[in-house]
């Protein structure tokens, strides 16, 4: 032991200010020996005591070798008036006397850090020369590395707020940067990182007032009934924890992969659980002795499990309170130091109730937990605080789900991970890791171990296995659920009573309150009036001064205005962040002090103004809160049910993971109806508790379709009910929705809330306002016409469009009000332009007075049109782009006959173009499974051949003998449309191809019963979208062709690279298409009248056509034929007639090609009879 | 003769404002300066070394070997950046030679 009158004078300083360190010299000292420092002491020329240190082989001085004194002092001089509330951070103690210059320089509100990376250059200083005056002082604070590093961090946490941080002073003694550069850039980090800290708190603290203030004040009701961790700890001070541990599970993505070993420690340590790791440990079958939860918006369906409910938690009041809903067991707070909270312990319980270190997340408030209650190991496991193979948490946490993917849009910082190489996190992770590595620097007595098995490195733990430390820091067993189960309540009867008593009195206080905030704003007008007329002295600017002292007092120490505070944080940290700028004079400085102080007063009492709004509201109970909050937990379920009835189970996970956040708000609130005095009808509270736990336990067993069942026979039934009896006791607040639909027409739709003004009453006896069986309200007209759906138009809305909203079709113009039809697009693609027609003005009033559509009403993409005679629609369908919807019951209620006609032609070819889509989509994707092969791997059988294509018009007769003659030979290819296949073979002739489109399933017929052995001498052509039942009748050879216009066809040739073709609508329209792609030499058409030659619509012994074709040709019209006479045709047939025209005119069309029938006159082809063009050629 | 003396009156007056930044630690600025100056007091301190014999003739004995070891000092105090050393050496050593110097020139000018 070092024995010398410096040192012991030093010492006794050190004792007195900061006994600790004493004992940390005590400790150092054991092992010291003063001939193995690399740190002396010499003698200036002034003969003042000086350190030098031996470094990289030479000797460095740390103070002037000839005039100390001189050299200190012009050092500090560059400190010199700085602000009076600057905060110092130094890099060096050297002989002290920098530091005694810099006092002289500085006021007593700046406080010092100093940081002496050396331990031996403090030993040397505190041995040999006198610092007992600093160390005095009380504005400095010495922190040494390797002995009390701590005291840094304490003093950046304690001397640093949100005001001060552009007022940190940074200064490193001479030469001590340039010898120990790295303990330079710490320090320096060290300062920063807790800036962030504040910048993140500040931002937290502004972003989430909302939540922490409903949150706050939803557990005064709860908290009186509950536990505090004061009496945690006070159980935990009766026993030896030497061999007990405290084990943090966090849901980092390592967690998966050693869970398991848990169950071994459970028992023999202190197993806490931060939230979202619950579902993990209670699935691996591990009871944790707590849970704990802070964040305010934590999602309750993180918690839905039904062993969850009589767990143990640890809460604060910003807790989430929805998730009291799932559950029932005890809830041990901790609270923020000088809250209003806090005093209630204080008053209530005569208990000061602990706060909890943290550094943001909840794993640093659980390690705080087992700090706090006297654990000294403590083990963390799932604290990745990384993104371990790309992933933020285990998989449990979201059910698997893969949204889980770390987002390339994030922002990522790499740190070093536990095996020395780097991992990546973000800013977020990163303080959570300082904040860990901070505690195990301030706590030495600590021994942390990091059991996680991946993730980042927290330095200053011990990196080990979970089995393996299990196996060595669990050996002892401690009853802590029984020592937790015997803990009561904190507050008696009498204290719980007064407590309500406080609350129910709080908005009165309040008001009062407010009016010295007043006088407060008044005494700083005054007191800046008696500034500017020179009065400082007078007794009246002393008063105003008193006065301005006692309310800024007030304001920060009475209790409740702690809750004020919480909606003012922005303000605050503006006034905070701009209140230490330097003035340019005394009067400047007065007229900022009275602005700021002025400023923070008023916010303070829109701070009241609202907390009181609040404390109000929350006792108020809702109806259409619980109505909306009703109806989207029927809407959920529907989703639930929907999705696993269809194996989705992702989609219905995600559902599930809404409808629990949907009830859990439900709960809440028919448990706030259920205690309050004014209970407006009567609900089964149970049954919400059986719903929960019997859903919950079919979820947790992943008992997809009981869930199904469970919600569908049983609960939906029950909600559709509840909220089905709020509508007709009438505690729905529509005329809430009513005046807010109206004011949003008056923003976005002025003309049409005009329109909806001149209407005085509705007609009841035409619209009859009927109650949905999901508990909407739905129009029928005239007893007829039911406007939507009576059981869930929405969710059947959904349904409809959830698989035919189209991915390329921007716009949708509706015909009719389907505001549920509206809704499910917006919902399923918010980015979708919505037109919307109707010609009833009355149904307009109607939804407007019992929907809620404000959203609808002001959303960009969504435009109304009250379209009185449909003439805005005719304009509007003149440039219709994407799709057109008609709503049928809109069609119904038009009373003018002549437009309902037309409107309900379009509606039935809508219709037909959409069950024909489906049925494309179908067969192309069963062709594929079928095993496909392209019409381009025989292109060489094709190119520079000349074709004869043979259609089933009535011509075709008068040329089968030609065509027997030519079969014979070899000189052309004969390819036939489906249609005439069997013909040709009854007359002996085998084509060489037959060609098939059409997607219809009774296309079979067409080659029904052709000789197998037939079959394998022709070759089939097949569009991608014909029926697949003949590609799987076809035994001979077959190809498809793959189409324009259709997605399926396109995206599938571009990705093979394989030739597109333009199917024109019918086979012969695709037949010259194929032969002018394939590159044919000619092309002889046969039987393509397109015509009726001779009244006659096909030849002799063809397919009939089917019905619906025999349809589109009762529009008959009529053109030249190849004669100049006039022939009778169809439209359908013009259409083709046209494609074919346009088609041959094109530049790639190299080829001639003939038409040997006598029907329709087709431009651009070559009309001649089939003998003499086959005889010429 | 008067070229030199404003050459030594000039480094002198720069050494009082690099010895404020080099006792203030600000290193970049101080060895900034340091650099600028240096050509000159080393021409300086070598026109004073090849001077000496001289002047030990006018009867004034100037310690070659101290001012060569100042010159020394600065150099490794600059190489290794020591703030302490440089400020030492720039404002207790080379500054006395320096105003020893200025006087010797002072005195030679009345005389000539």
């Amino acid at each position: 032991m070092v024995d010398n009158k410096i040192f012991q004078k030093n010492l006794q300083a050190l004792a007195d200010i900061f006994p600790k360190m004493v004992q940390q010299i005590a400790d150092y000292l054991e092992g010291y020996n003063p001939e193995n420092g690399n740190a002396n002491v010499d003698s200036s020329v002034n003969g003042e005591s000086i350190i030098f240190v031996n470094e990289n082989g030479r000797n460095w001085y740390l103070n002037s070798r000839y005039n100390v004194a001189e050299s200190s002092r012009k050092w500090a001089e560059q400190y010199k008036d700085k602000n009076r509330l600057a905060v110092f951070v130094l890099y060096g103690l050297s002989d002290g006397s920098h530091i005694r210059e810099l006092l002289k320089n500085t006021c007593e509100t700046n406080f010092i850090l100093v940081y002496e990376p050396n331990i031996d250059i403090f030993m040397k200083t505190l041995v040999n020369i006198d610092i007992s005056d600093l160390i005095y002082s009380q504005r400095i604070v010495i922190s040494v590395n390797n002995l009390n590093i701590e005291a840094a961090h304490e003093f950046v946490t304690a001397a640093i707020d949100y005001s001060k941080i552009r007022l940190v002073e940074y200064g490193s003694l001479p030469n001590y940067n340039s010898i120990y550069p790295e303990g330079w850039v710490e320090l320096i980090r060290l300062v920063k990182n807790a800036v962030e800290v504040l910048v993140l708190d500040r931002n937290t603290q502004i972003s989430f007032s909302h939540e922490f203030i409903t949150n706050m004040l939803s557990s005064f009701d709860d908290l009186p009934e509950q536990y505090v961790i004061n009496q945690l700890k006070e159980k935990f001070d009766t026993c030896d924890l030497s061999d007990i541990p405290a084990i943090i599970v966090s849901a980092g993505p390592s967690l998966d992969k050693n869970i398991s070993e848990l169950k071994k420690a459970e028992g023999k340590a202190f197993i806490i659980v931060a939230d979202t790791a619950m579902k993990s440990v209670l699935n691996a079958g591990i009871i944790p002795d707590l849970i704990m939860t802070v964040d305010p918006h934590k999602q309750p369906y993180l918690f839905a499990h039904s062993q969850m409910i009589y767990l143990p938690m640890v809460v604060c009041p910003q807790s989430n309170k929805k998730l009291w809903v799932l559950h029932s067991g005890k809830r041990f707070y901790f609270v923020d130091d000088k809250s209003y909270i806090s005093d209630l312990y204080m008053r209530y319980a005569h208990m000061e109730v602990s706060p909890l270190e943290t550094g943001g997340s909840v794993a640093n408030n659980c390690f705080s937990l087992a700090q706090y209650c006297g654990f000294k190991t403590i083990i963390l496991i799932g604290q990745d605080l990384a993104y371990t193979n790309n992933k933020k948490h285990a998989v449990a946490a979201f059910n698997g789900a893969d949204f889980d993917k770390v987002k390339s849009d994030e922002k990522y910082i790499e740190v070093e991970d536990i095996f020395g190489g780097k991992i990546l996190t973000n800013k977020g992770m990163e303080a959570y890791l300082k904040w860990f590595e901070k505690q195990i620097l301030r706590y030495p007595e600590l021994k942390v171990i990091d059991a996680t098995e991946g993730g980042a490195k927290i330095h200053g733990s011990e990196i080990i296995s979970l089995k393996e430390v299990i196996e060595r820091e669990c050996v002892k067993s401690l009853d802590i659920k029984g020592m937790i189960e015997s803990i009561s309540p904190i507050f008696d009867d009498s204290a719980k009573k007064a407590i309500y008593k406080e609350y129910a009195e709080l908005p009165e206080a309040l008001s009062e309150f407010k009016k010295k905030i007043n006088l407060g704003i008044r005494d700083y007008d005054k007191l800046y009036e008696l500034f500017r007329k020179n009065k400082t002295g007078s007794k009246e600017y002393e008063k105003c001064l008193k006065g301005i002292e006692q309310i800024n007092y007030d304001v920060e120490h009475v209790p409740f205005m702690e809750l004020a505070a919480i909606y003012n944080r922005k303000t605050e940290y503006e006034i905070q962040g701009t209140m230490n700028d330097e003035r340019e004079d005394q009067m400047d400085e007065i007229r900022c002090i009275v602005e700021a102080g002025k400023k923070l007063l008023n916010s303070y009492k829109d701070a009241i103004d609202q907390l009181i709004e609040d404390l109000e509201e929350k006792r108020r109970i809702s109806m259409r809160e619980l109505y909306e909050s009703l109806s989207r937990v029927r809407f959920y379920m529907s989703r639930v049910v929907y999705h696993y009835r269809m194996d989705d189970f992702l989609n219905g996970n995600l559902g599930f993971r809404n409808f629990i956040n949907s009830l859990t708000e439900v709960i809440d609130l028919v448990r706030l109806h259920e205690n309050s005095g004014n209970k407006l009808f009567e609900i089964d509270f149970d049954i919400f508790n059986s719903m929960l736990q019997d859903i919950l336990y079919a979820q947790e067993n992943k008992d997809y379709l009981y869930v199904a069942d469970l919600m569908e026979e049983k609960y939906i039934s029950y909600i559709n009910g509840l909220t089905m009896s709020l509508i007709e006791q009438g505690l729905v607040p529509f005329e809430e929705y009513e005046r807010e639909n109206l004011e949003a027409l008056r923003e976005r739709y002025p003309e049409l809330l005009n329109e909806l003004s001149s209407i005085e009453f509705i007609d009841e006896n035409k619209y009859q306002m009927i109650i949905t069986y999901s508990g909407g309200i739905a129009v029928r007209i005239n007893s007829q016409i039911t406007y939507e759906g009576t059981i869930d138009p929405y969710v059947e809305s959904l349904q409809k469009f959830e698989n035919s909203l189209e991915q390329g079709i921007q716009e949708y113009t509706i015909v009719g009000l389907n505001f549920c039809w509206v809704q499910a697009i917006q919902h399923l693609d918010p980015e979708k332009e919505i037109y919307i027609f109707e010609h009833d003005i009355n149904l307009f009033k109607i939804f407007f007075k019992f929907r809620k559509l404000c959203n609808v009403i002001s959303a960009k993409n969504i435009h109304l049109i009250y379209d009185k005679d449909f003439s805005k629609l005719s304009g509007h369908l003149k440039n219709l782009k994407g799709k057109l919807l008609i709503h049928q019951p809109c069609i119904t209620n038009i009373e003018n006959q002549d437009l309902r006609k037309t409107l309900e032609l379009a509606f039935t070819s809508i219709n037909s173009i959409l069950s024909q889509k489906k049925l494309l989509e179908k067969n192309f994707l069963d062709n594929l499974l079928l095993g496909t092969r392209i019409i381009d791997e025989i292109k060489n059988n094709l190119r520079g051949k000349d074709i004869i294509y043979i259609a089933g018009g009535p011509s075709l007769d008068n040329d089968i003998e030609v065509l027997q003659a030519v079969a014979k030979e070899n000189r052309y290819l004969i390819m036939a449309a489906g249609t005439v296949a069997k013909k040709l073979l009854k007359n002996n002739i085998i084509p060489h191809y037959i060609l098939l489109s059409d997607p219809k399933s009774s296309i079979i017929e067409q080659i029904r019963d052709i000789d197998e052995r037939i079959m394998k001498r022709v070759c089939l052509l097949y569009l991608s979208t014909v029926s697949s039942s003949v590609i799987e009748y076809w035994k001979g050879e077959k190809y498809m062709l793959l189409q324009m216009d259709f997605d399926k066809a396109e995206t599938y040739a571009a990705n093979i690279g394989a030739e597109l073709f333009e199917s024109g609508g019918s086979v012969s329209t695709l037949a010259v298409d194929m032969a002018i792609r394939m590159e044919c030499n000619s092309l002889i058409c046969v039987g393509l009248d397109l015509a009726y030659t001779n009244d006659k619509i096909h030849a002799s012994n063809c397919k009939e056509l089917e019905e619906d074709e025999m349809g589109k040709l009762n529009d008959v019209l009529s053109v030249s034929s190849v004669d100049g006479s006039i022939i009778k045709t169809a439209k359908v047939y013009e259409i083709y007639r046209k494609f074919i025209e346009s088609r041959i005119a094109r530049p790639d069309v190299k080829m001639n090609i003939y038409n040997t029938a006598k029907g329709a006159y087709i431009k651009g082809m070559k009309h001649e009879n089939l003998e003499d063009l086959i005889c010429r050629k | 003769m008067q070229k030199i003396a404003e050459k030594v009156r000039s480094v002198l007056a720069e050494i009082d404002s690099i010895y404020e930044m080099l006792c203030q630690n600000n290193t970049n600025p101080a060895m900034k300066a340091i650099s600028q100056i240096m050509p000159e007091l080393n021409e300086i301190i070598m026109k004073l070394i090849s001077e000496i014999p001289y002047y030990r003739q006018l009867g004034v004995d100037l310690p070659e070997d101290v001012i060569l070891a100042q010159l020394q000092n600065l150099l490794e105090a600059f190489e290794q950046s020591d703030m302490v050393m440089l400020a030492d050496t720039l404002k207790y050593e080379l500054t006395n030679t320096l105003q020893v110097y200025d006087e010797i020139l002072i005195q030679l000018e009345a005389e000539s």
